[in-house]
């Protein structure tokens, strides 16, 4: 009981930190670092739909900087895949068979990666991944009901995050 | 279009001139309204247009006073076999080389390679571009150039990657060994390469036999400004498009698509990028 009520400011205070640093977040936070949030979430119907609109048609592939790298192997009867490379030396990998595929690819900054496999899944893929800062990492492999509408933000520096959906 | 602005007062129904050494010219034309013009200034080129049947049209015209005829050993061959098919070639300074074979339908193919900046003794030499179609309403262009190469001017690209490419500097350095392959075969493709810069590689193939609709044509359209890029495409089926932008050194784009209802569209801009796609369905 003594130690609960030494130690217990000590817990509050660091809860309060953590609160106040994810306050504008509603979805889960696999990542509490300070330095890296990791912020994975459902899109709703209005989110996918507003996804479907941003981006028209194909593929659509942006890199500006150096040493980038996109490679995207990809079978679905319908496909709209945008990615957006800002920076040096960031990697995607998106290899996916889907009944159809919208997703959306950001990563600016730095050493970030994308590894996004599925060999093959007959659902409606809406998907979102997104990361701002160096040295990030997101590793998805497989699509199932819950992982087929997600978004994944992350932001900072050295943040990773692994899923592997069943 | 662009560049070598030529005056040629009379369209001859077939003409050859040619000035200094070693020049040859061929030409045979058998059937309907054919027309052939070769223009030769300088040294160790040759030409030969061979063509048959309706209403062809080639002109090659090599080397045309960039420096008063220092026009090195341009080749041009053109062959052309039926139909409304028209061909053209225009060569500048050092050793191009550039053939085109077309079949069939209403094809057209246009090779500009040129290196004027300065001529004739400061360009860098070898461009190489081959075009062969087969069938239908192809059109083939390959453009390498020193003296204002076109570039892409709105859509697919969005304003801000236009804004990048009206961003390099026109004309870019006399070129060497730029080479640009582009095949085609059946059904109303359409290939477009523009390279500035050095040592430039862009190769396109178009297959698609009885697998796409005239009014949706499969189409591909290479951009590449700066040294060392390289874009391969290589489509196979219905209704597909594909356009890459590279702009800046050691770029590479590799584009494949087979099926049906694709879309790609590659920009790159900086150094040593990679993009690599392949849809199916």
């Amino acid at each position: 009981m003594v130690m609960f009520l030494l130690f217990s400011p000590v817990f509050y205070a660091q809860e309060k930190e953590d609160n106040s640093d994810f306050k504008n977040y509603s979805s889960s936070v696999f990542n509490s670092r300070q330095v890296a949030f990791s912020v994975v979430s459902s899109m709703d119907k209005k989110a996918q739909d507003n996804l479907n609109a941003k981006i028209q048609s194909g593929i659509q592939i942006q890199q500006i900087g150096d040493l980038n790298k996109v490679k995207a192997f990809l079978k679905s009867n319908e496909t709209k895949v945008a990615v957006n490379q800002n920076g040096d030396r960031n990697e995607l990998f998106l290899d996916k068979s889907a009944k159809t595929l919208t997703q959306n690819i950001v990563q600016q900054g730095d050493n970030n990666k994308i590894s996004d496999f599925t060999l093959h899944t007959n659902y409606n893929v809406n998907m979102e991944m997104i990361q701002k800062g160096d040295n990030q990492n997101i590793q998805n492999i497989g699509t199932n009901s819950l992982s087929k509408n997600m978004k994944i933000t992350q932001t900072g520096n050295g943040a990773s995050i692994i899923l592997i959906n069943k | 279009m662009k560049k070598v602005i030529l005056s040629i007062s009379a369209m001859l129904f077939v003409g050859a001139a040619a000035i200094a050494q070693g020049n040859t010219s061929s030409v045979n034309q058998i059937g309907n309204s054919d027309q052939g013009l070769v223009t030769q200034n300088g040294s160790n080129n040759g030409s030969l247009i061979d063509q048959l049947g309706d209403s062809n049209k080639s002109e090659v015209f090599q080397g045309i006073q960039p420096g008063l005829y220092a026009a090195k050993d341009n080749k041009a061959d053109v062959k052309q076999d039926g139909n409304s098919n028209g061909a053209f070639i225009s060569q500048s300074n050092q050793n191009n080389e550039a053939y085109q074979t077309q079949k069939g339908n209403s094809n057209k193919a246009t090779i500009w390679q040129d290196q004027i900046v300065n001529a004739p003794s400061s360009t860098g030499g070898y461009d190489k571009a081959w075009q062969t179609q087969t069938g239908n309403n192809n059109t083939a262009t390959v453009d390498q150039g020193t003296t204002g190469n076109e570039k892409p001017t709105g859509a697919p690209f969005t304003p801000a990657q236009i804004g990048h490419a009206n961003g390099v500097p026109v004309p870019v350095g006399p070129h060497s060994k730029n080479e640009a392959t582009q095949t085609q075969k059946g059904d109303n493709n359409v290939a477009y390469a523009s390279q500035g810069g050095v040592s430039n590689k862009s190769w396109q193939t178009q297959t698609s036999p009885s697998g796409t609709s005239a009014a949706d044509k499969n189409t591909s359209n290479h951009y590449q400004y700066g040294d060392k890029n390289e874009a391969t495409t290589v489509q196979n089926g219905t209704k597909l498009t594909e356009n890459t932008l590279q702009i800046g050194n050691l770029n590479k784009a590799t584009v494949t698509q087979t099926g049906a209802a694709h879309q790609s569209i590659a920009f790159s801009k900086g150094n040593s990028n990679v993009i690599v796609v392949t849809q199916s369905n």
